[in-house]
């Protein structure tokens, strides 16, 4: 089998996918319970890369929902104490939301003629930059290579005749 | 028999909303989402297309040409490694382990016999992770059986390290995990069985 490289991964509430990178392509574990689903993106059936940013609206508005809620119901306990034990349980769902709005999350989402291979990256920008540069490069250098091949492989035409080499039909 | 699981790729399309995009008009760039307005940056490709060429008997003539088990008009470029059936250039299926026929190959890719083909695989390392801990966790009742099972799955795990999704630390833990269950377990036997030993 041939050697890979994990590049990223796409993980959400229904999905959990690992993207690896091989000399062919691209290939993406889906993970399905105890078994791993496989799907492949070849470099020569590349059709678009593309590279976005986004929030993630529903998930600040979740964090926002529990991080205010625990503040909320701390408050009005009234209680120093319990105000402190909210806060401390508000706090990570705050801060999660503050990331995402600063951070955003990279996505990288290649797509072939057959599947699709989709990466997000949270933090690491210039990395996220990095392999999409690559892939496109990949991309670029095995469709040339696939090109270069399919012209080598097609019999040579032959040339067309010239005018005076035509045979022209015989004088009656 | 896993069910058919029913592709809903439909080609290229914005990657925020899905929408389906005409590739023809894209250009590499800056795009913007004319659904949704995701503005998106693009590298856009033009694969060449592979095309076989088919040789047919009537342009070789009746010598030196036989034709196609699956295409009688066709002449046969090469035979099966497998089944030795005559095949012609829309039949040929070239891998890295030779030259096959299309029901072969379908054999062999249901058999897993063709690595490159293969689509589905066992996690055992999520499986001797998950063994492991409930070992741990439930190690008075199944700590010894649920242990030896993590271990034979962590050995399964390192065997196909390809396929695996956690890496060697994680099954490093579930073997330290599943071993810690086994030796609850076999301390938990012992003593409701000899209590006085401790």
């Amino acid at each position: 089998m041939a050697k890979r490289k994990r590049i990223g991964r796409w993980n959400d509430i229904a999905t959990r996918q690992a993207v690896y990178q091989t000399d062919a392509g691209l290939e993406v574990d889906e993970l399905d319970h105890f078994e791993i689903n496989r799907k492949r993106v070849f470099y020569d059936d590349i059709l678009l890369v593309t590279m976005h940013r986004y929030i993630g609206v529903w998930f600040v508005v979740t964090m926002l929902v529990f991080g205010i809620g625990f503040l909320v119901i701390g408050a009005l306990t009234r209680d120093t104490t319990a105000v402190i034990v909210f806060s401390i349980i508000a706090a990570p769902f705050l801060i999660m939301a503050l990331v995402r709005v600063i951070a955003r999350i990279d996505v990288i989402t290649v797509f072939g003629k057959r599947s699709r291979a989709r990466m997000r990256f949270m933090f690491r920008k210039t990395y996220a930059r990095r392999i999409y540069a690559e892939i496109s490069a990949k991309a670029r250098e095995a469709q040339r290579r696939l090109a270069a091949d399919i012209e080598a492989a097609e019999p040579p035409q032959a040339p067309p005749l010239a005018t005076d080499e035509v045979p022209m039909p015989p004088a009656e | 028999m896993p069910a058919a699981r029913i592709s809903t790729y439909r080609g290229p399309a914005c990657p925020a909303c899905s929408a389906e995009l005409e590739l023809p008009a894209l250009r590499d760039g800056a795009q913007t989402c004319a659904k949704c307005g995701t503005s998106f940056e693009a590298r856009v490709f033009h694969p060449p297309q592979r095309s076989a060429r088919v040789l047919q008997l009537a342009q070789l003539g009746p010598d030196g040409a036989t034709s196609c088990a699956n295409h009688a008009r066709n002449a046969a470029v090469a035979n099966c490694e497998r089944c030795g059936l005559f095949i012609c250039s829309l039949c040929e299926i070239a891998i890295e382990d030779g030259t096959f026929c299309p029901s072969c190959f379908d054999r062999m890719s249901k058999e897993g016999r063709v690595a490159g083909a293969t689509t589905r695989f066992r996690d055992y390392a999520s499986l001797a992770i998950t063994m492991s801990i409930f070992s741990l966790i439930m190690f008075p009742l199944t700590g010894i059986p649920l242990g030896s099972l993590s271990i034979y799955y962590v050995v399964k795990g390192f065997r196909n390290r390809d396929t695996a999704t956690a890496g060697k630390i994680g099954l490093v833990l579930a073997l330290l995990m599943g071993l810690g269950g086994i030796v609850a377990g076999l301390f938990f036997l012992v003593m409701i069985i000899a209590p006085k030993v401790f």
